[in-house]
């Protein structure tokens, strides 16, 4: 018998395992939802966690990023037709970023491979991956395994991300080079740090058991006025990854697998990711016949751009033009703290995608009740907006 | 690569498997000037068609007439152009008659030479059936003649890229709009139907229905009742042998005479043939074939291979996945072929009775049917991989038609294959279903042909598990894959395969898994070698 | 005696749609039903005291929204609420859910399997895929391919277009789509059996075809293309039951001057010089009207009300072969309380979605051999929802109406008609299968009505009692529904229309066919544009 009325129940959203630290912290309440789980949006100002994050440094949950295990015999050989790049390249202890393809060389989405040892990786996704990655198993000696419930995830970003290490005994994990990783041991256990990140600043992203979670918050917390770490939410991560030039799957493109329109589908070239589209490459790898036939036609038919954009509006989806001709539309656009520009990450025509070619943007923006428009001058450049030498240092 | 390396030798052309597809293949392709070796890993040649108990006299064996009892659907074109009457293809039944055996000893026939037979047969049962029984002859004929030439043509993609797939496509509006609008109706209304809707929309003679709506899942697992079933058999209707549209043959000799003569052909033409030669690995070079690696360790040089084997054989075992799409291995792992059919033979020590004179018993296709359910429910069981109670067979005795089988004063051979038997059983090994099918195969006939019991002498069967271990093709299927709508044409044997090509340059697939699948027809093997033909010629 | 411009035949959804798309363009309708009460399938009714049945349709997701803008039915009373969510139970207590939001609904699947939860996604994208394709297709005229007219050519170059839009890989699929079997295409996705089982229970509503029939992933496509608020497949509720669709419908159609009589059954149609020019009522009334529109099946059309003599033979022959299968029944159910659904028990909120019995393909698939053989499912396909949740006026204040959707049953039992022992019988199958997820439901039960396809066949006038005027198959579909060459709503016999779920889209409470056929109707009558 129902004696209480009928209103959920349940879980509904699942905490991550910061989520009793960082709840104690969100002073504005400011949730949203990441594959499933809670996490925060801005703790109270996004500006200050910005500002952390390019200045001294920051704490933002990836808990619930997914992560698959796939490891074996078979494990490199896999994971080479998977990945555009050359997996027989990385060794052990170092990590690589790559987009992954479909058959015709669509980007099914990019993320972050770790190899953890000879025959074991680790790979990083924000949409589910599991089934492509079982049926791309077939034939190979491997065992895959989705294992983002059974490591946490903690990015530790800015310039003094370093010293944070130092300073709660991680000293050696501080020394690691750009794109290495390693394990470490850490209050009685151990700890995985790679040297990777979403922000495009000096920084490090640290796995470790949920049930350890807790333990390196407080530990990294305790030292957080000495370095002004400051915890950060998802509002000052997208302004930091669009000044980084990162792309966001669902926002710069649909994976393959996913969308519904093939027109929203993209091939690594489109995306600005030909650089890791190896063509030296000796193995075969998934959509390489399609990228090459489509490199050998002349390229793609549009290409991600940089915009830098004149006033203060952000450009948000705004329509871009050549004259009359409407040549493409912005994906992401902020304005950078750090540059003090009006910046956007776009899609063109890839004949309009040259570096200083001049576009008009079709802005609008909120005006207090009513919506404003202003037809802005767009200049496309290379979509890294801000890279600073101690980012790789 | 070093000719130390490649001691196989150097061909043009690489034919895999010596089935008659890959006969085919090799004859045509050798007829065209190319220099060319056929790969058979077994030591007899003929695939499917001759699989069966061989060797006389060892052991209580016996020789059968193979897997294929019977030959339907060869290329007209193909007998003329290899010229296999002149290496010795016969028919010693041009065209076979269909008769319905029933419970009781009734029969229905449904003669392949004479009309008027039928009608007095048919008649017995109901005088309506039998007049309306060659309209519906007709009909189904018309259909089918609309969709025979695409059986000899290379089925485009659904790129709409270029003139030639448009023209492809506006070929096969024409050939619709040709039928004029009443049969073009009725061919798009009842392409997708159920055989059983179709035949009980005619007729009211449970024995006709059973045979047709048998007629139309023989060799695939559906039972009548499974809609686009009236495509399977429209499908069978339009093969052409020996001149007439939809009957079935009996070469002289058997299927195994056919493939005597397409090697024959072969030979002819230049094809060097060996047997015993497995093929291991398809040698890929920066996406072009490259030669092929067999079992013994030797190389063969070569840039255009030709494989009849199963499509999931040549890509994904010889080829290997880790030089394929992901998505392409997808399609190839979710195509259906799961066998559904099994035989067994038996041989007698007299003439059986089943109310035929031995020579009208040696011209007839015996359809043990009785009804649309019998064979539906057998389907039922099959489907969740049960052994029906009762099996739906079609029967043969080839040897009493043919003086070269039955001269030699060799007992009557009685070759059944059986409808709705699955290969992946549940709680039943395949020695068990060997048995099992032996019994019920045996019970059936013995109430069908009194006496016929007591006169066996010997009996083989031949399970899907077993014609998987003997070709290879990983489901024991007579087709390879089904031949169902969602399997046909464009879409078989995986979308962005049916053109016979494959990703790797220089590799083509031939096989019955390839449109328009299987059969004894030829015709895979004839439009992939055309199509592989032209492509090296225009790169020449 | 006053000649109507035209006169409906049958007061079910599609022909008061029809009826009040006419009316609104300013022809003058009068419709005629046989029954006491409008509204054919999409009927409420108090049978027993205090609780309000939705008496045979019991959802509505494939209600066209620009019928409710057309005709105003928010203004006629209709609030069509979307279920939030619906759940598979599984015997041995576990289950599997759906919700709007699609991480909880992975996490649901998850529990099953991983790779599952992961596949839904892709699968979702191909089910839509193919829905985006479909959908505008609903409310055209099936383009006859045989052809050359025009306006034939227009349309069938619309269809070629919405094919093409789905690019290659899309096409392929769709081909494979419209001839697989739903088990085999679910297959490719998924290795949960209750995950497929609750999958192909969509495929298998209304049907006659198992989820191992060739064709039956089409119909998967069918039972999701609908929409609620922007959500493609949802589901919905009307308040007051499927009636209120029904009398919204009505109402619109009366506030724009059609006439509605009921108990006013038509005998025949009045034929003359192969153009019909009225209709006779059983007891020798004639209704004239320049042109009638039939709401009936086609069979009923052309063969019980068209005079025989004035048809072709080809085409009576056509309408005969017709399939039309029953393969449902229903029950309505008074509830003393909530019943409890211990595989429910740690998401409460599920219960007010549509509860599944569906363990497995196989399950279904043996449902449907039963079938074959003339007999109802021993173990049936339920398709449970409480409609009090929604609206508690519904029943007395406490208690519940449960509806109770099943399949397969047939028309007639291997061993002779439906007979009242029969029929209860049936309804103990179902009352037991219950049970077996409830424990304690049958204590709860103050009324239960059970409805065979014989009951709706003899009541609500729907041939076999099949829900959607005939099989979904591929020979039955688009320009080949109901009859290949008459897929234009109108047949042989001039002035003479259909509208109801025989011609394309078909059935469900969607009114397509009847807003299709009306559009025809005032194009020969020289209507441009609706009122």
């Amino acid at each position: 018998m129902s004696d209480s009325p009928i209103i959920g129940g349940g879980a509904m959203l699942q905490p991550t395992p910061f989520h009793r630290r960082t709840a104690a912290l969100n002073l504005v309440n400011a949730w949203e939802r990441w594959q499933g789980h809670t996490t925060v949006t801005t703790f109270l100002s996004p500006e200050d966690e910005y500002f952390a994050t390019r200045t001294a440094a920051s704490l933002y949950d990836v808990s619930p990023m997914l992560k698959y295990r796939i490891a074996g015999p078979d494990a490199e050989a896999m994971l080479d037709r998977l990945m555009t790049r050359d997996v027989t390249k990385l060794k052990p202890g170092r990590a690589l970023y790559g987009p992954w393809c479909d058959g015709r060389g669509r980007v099914i989405e990019e993320g972050t491979l770790f190899r953890e040892s000879a025959a074991s990786f680790r790979l990083n996704a924000a949409e589910p991956q599991l089934f492509w990655l079982e049926d791309c198993a077939y034939g190979f000696d491997v065992t895959v395994e989705e294992v983002t419930d059974a490591i946490a995830g903690l990015a530790l970003q800015g310039p003094l991300a370093k010293r944070v290490l130092e300073d709660i005994g991680l000293g050696e994990a501080a020394r690691l080079p750009f794109f290495g990783l390693g394990r470490f041991g850490f209050e009685g256990g151990e700890i995985e740090i790679s040297r990777t990140g979403f922000t495009g600043d000096l920084g490090f992203e640290l796995w470790i058991a949920p049930e350890r979670a807790e333990t390196l918050w407080d530990r990294l917390m305790a030292v957080a006025d000495r370095h002004y770490l400051r915890p950060m939410g998802s509002q000052a991560l997208n302004t930091l990854r669009i000044e980084a030039g990162h792309i966001l799957i669902n926002v710069e493109y649909v994976g393959a697998n996913h969308a519904l329109r093939e027109s929203q589908m993209r091939t690594p070239d489109d995306l600005g990711l030909g650089w890791a589209v190896d063509p030296k490459k000796p193995g075969y790898f998934n959509g390489r016949r399609a990228i090459e036939a489509e490199r050998a036609a002349g390229g793609p038919r549009r290409r991600l751009v940089g915009l830098d954009i004149e006033g203060r509006k952000p450009a948000h989806a705004a329509y871009l033009y050549a004259g009359r001709r409407e040549v493409g539309q912005v994906t992401s656009a902020c304005w950078s703290p750090v540059l003090k520009r009006n910046i956007a990450l776009a899609t063109v025509e890839a004949g309009y995608a040259e570096p200083g070619r001049k576009l008009k943007a079709d802005v609008y923006y909120v005006k207090e009740v009513t919506q404003g428009r202003v037809e802005a001058a767009a200049t496309v450049v290379e979509p890294r907006f801000y890279q600073p030498a101690h980012r790789r240092g | 690569m070093t000719g130390a390396a490649r001691q196989g030798g150097r061909y043009d052309v690489a034919v895999v498997g010596g089935g008659h597809n890959g006969l085919v293949a090799a004859a045509l392709a050798a007829r065209a000037g190319r220099s060319v070796v056929l790969l058979e890993a077994g030591e007899r040649l003929g695939g499917m068609a001759t699989l069966g108990p061989r060797s006389p006299g060892s052991d209580g064996g016996f020789d059968s007439a193979g897997a294929a009892h019977l030959v339907d659907g060869l290329s007209p074109a193909l007998v003329q152009g290899l010229e296999l009457h002149r290496h010795g293809l016969e028919f010693a039944v041009a065209t076979m008659d269909d008769v319905a055996l029933l419970p009781g000893g009734e029969l229905l026939v449904v003669s392949g030479r004479d009309a008027e037979t039928t009608r007095r047969s048919i008649g017995r049962f109901s005088p309506r059936d039998a007049e309306r029984f060659p309209a519906f002859e007709a009909r189904l004929a018309r259909l089918a003649d609309a969709l025979a030439p695409f059986l000899d043509r290379v089925p485009p993609t659904l790129k709409f890229q270029d003139w030639a797939e448009r023209l492809e496509y506006l070929r096969l509006g024409w050939a619709m709009r040709r039928l004029g609008r009443k049969d073009m109706r009725d061919l798009l209304r009842i392409i997708g139907m159920n055989a059983a809707d179709l035949t009980e929309e005619v007729f009211e003679t449970d024995a006709l229905k059973g045979l047709i709506g048998f007629d139309a899942v023989l060799g695939n697992r559906f039972g009548p009742r499974s809609p686009n079933t009236v495509y399977t058999l429209l499908q069978r209707k339009s093969g052409t042998i020996a001149g007439r549209r939809g009957a079935a043959a009996l070469p002289k000799g058997g299927p195994a005479a056919l493939i005597a003569a397409l090697e024959r052909a072969a030979r002819a033409a230049g094809v060097e043939i060996r047997t015993g030669a497995r093929v291991a690995q398809v040698l890929v070079d920066n996406g072009r074939v490259n030669g092929l690696a067999l079992a013994d360790g030797s190389e063969i040089d070569c840039r255009t291979v030709l494989s009849s084997a199963h499509p999931r054989t040549t890509l994904l075992d010889l080829v290997g996945v880790r030089q394929l799409d992901a998505d392409l291995v997808r399609s190839l792992r979710h195509a259906r072929g799961e066998g559904g059919t099994a035989k067994v033979w038996l041989r007698l020590g007299a003439v059986p009775d089943f109310g035929l004179s031995a020579g009208d018993l040696g011209r007839s296709r015996l359809v043990f049917a009785p009804d649309l359910g019998f064979v539906e429910r057998g389907h039922d069981a099959a489907k969740y991989g049960e052994l029906p109670d009762r099996l739906a067979m079609e029967i043969t005795l080839p040897g009493l038609a043919d003086a070269h089988q039955l001269g030699s004063g060799q007992k009557p051979i009685l070759s059944a294959t059986l409808a709705n038997v699955p290969y992946r059983l549940r709680n039943r090994d395949d020695g068990a279903l060997k048995q099992a099918l032996i019994q019920r195969t045996t019970a059936a006939l013995a109430d069908l042909a009194p006496g016929l019991a007591e006169t066996i002498e010997a009996v083989e069967a031949l399970t899907p598990k077993q014609v998987e271990a003997a070709t290879g093709a990983p489901g024991g299927h007579w087709h390879h894959l089904e031949t169902g709508l969602d399997q046909t044409y464009l879409l078989r044997p995986a979308p962005g395969l049916a053109q016979y090509a494959t990703p790797i340059q220089g590799l083509w697939l031939c096989g019955a898994g390839s449109h328009p699948g299987g059969g004894l027809t030829g015709r895979p093997g004839a439009n992939a070698a055309r199509a592989a033909l032209a492509a090296t010629r225009a790169r020449r | 005696m006053k000649r109507y411009d035209a006169i409906v035949v049958g007061a079910g959804h599609n022909g008061l749609t029809a009826a009040a798309y006419l009316a609104r363009a300013g022809l003058s309708v009068m419709v005629l039903e046989r029954r006491d009460r409008i509204g054919g399938a999409a009927v409420s009714e108090e049978r027993h005291a205090g609780f309000l049945y939705s008496s045979c349709s019991y959802v509505c997701s494939l209600l066209r929204a620009e019928i409710m803008r057309d005709l105003e039915l928010s203004k006629h009373g209709l609030r069509i609420i979307p279920y939030e969510n619906s759940a598979t139970i599984a015997r041995n207590g576990d289950s599997i859910a759906f919700f709007h939001d699609p991480a909880k609904t992975r996490r649901s699947i998850a529990r099953h399997s991983r790779r599952d939860a992961d596949a839904y996604a892709e699968f979702n994208r191909d089910i839509y895929r193919q829905c985006r394709m479909i959908r505008p297709l609903l409310l055209e005229t099936p383009p006859d391919p045989t052809s050359v007219r025009l306006k034939d050519l227009k349309g069938l170059r619309k269809l070629q277009k919405a094919f093409a839009q789905l690019g290659e890989d899309g096409l392929a699929q769709a081909m494979q789509f419209w001839t697989m079997s739903c088990g085999d295409f679910l297959d490719r996705y998924f290795e949960s059996d209750l995950l497929k089982g609750s999958l192909a229970g969509n495929s298998i509503i209304g049907t006659a075809l198992g989820p191992y029939s060739p064709g039956s992933a089409y119909v998967l496509l069918h039972h999701v293309m609908g929409d609620l608020d922007g959500h493609v497949g949802a589901w919905g509720f009307a308040v007051g039951g499927m009636g209120a669709i029904s009398q919204a419908l009505a109402a619109a159609a009366q506030e724009h001057g059609a006439e509605i009589r009921t108990a006013a059954e038509v005998e025949q149609l009045i034929v003359r010089n192969g153009r019909v020019e009225g209709v006779a009522l059983v007891g020798g009334e004639e209704v004239l009207g320049t042109r009638v529109v039939s709401n009936l099946d086609v069979k009923r059309t052309y063969l019980k009300l068209a005079p025989r003599k004035e048809l072709p033979t080809d085409f009576l022959e056509a309408v005969e072969s017709f399939k039309i299968r029953g393969s449902s029944g229903k029950l309505n159910i008074a509830l003393d309380r909530l019943p409890e659904f211990p595989a429910l028990r740690d998401e409460p909120l599920l219960k007010r979605g549509g509860i599944l019995i569906s363990e497995s393909m196989e399950y279904l698939e043996r449902g449907y051999d039963d079938w074959k053989n003339g007999q109802w499912s021993r173990e049936p396909f339920l398709d449970i929802t409480v409609p009090t949740h929604y609206d508690p006026t519904m029943a007395p204040p406490g208690k519940h109406y449960m509806s109770v959707f099943v399949q397969y049953v047939p028309p007639t039992l291997a061993d002779g008609p439906w007979t009242p022992e029969k029929r209860d019988a049936f309804g103990k199958t179902v009352l037991d299968t219950i049970e077996l997820y409830s424990p304690g439901f049958r204590d709860l039960i103050l009324d239960c009505w059970v409805r065979t396809p014989w009951d709706l066949e003899n009541e609500v006038g729907l041939t076999e009692g099949n829900i959607f005027h005939g099989e979904l198959t591929l020979d039955q579909l688009l320009f080949n529904r109901p009859i290949p060459g008459y897929a234009q709503y109108r047949g042989p016999l001039g002035g003479l229309y259909m509208c109801g779920s025989s011609t394309h889209p078909g059935g469900g409470v969607m009114g397509a066919p009847g807003a299709n056929a009306a559009r025809e109707l005032l194009h020969d009558a020289g209507v441009r544009r609706a009122a």
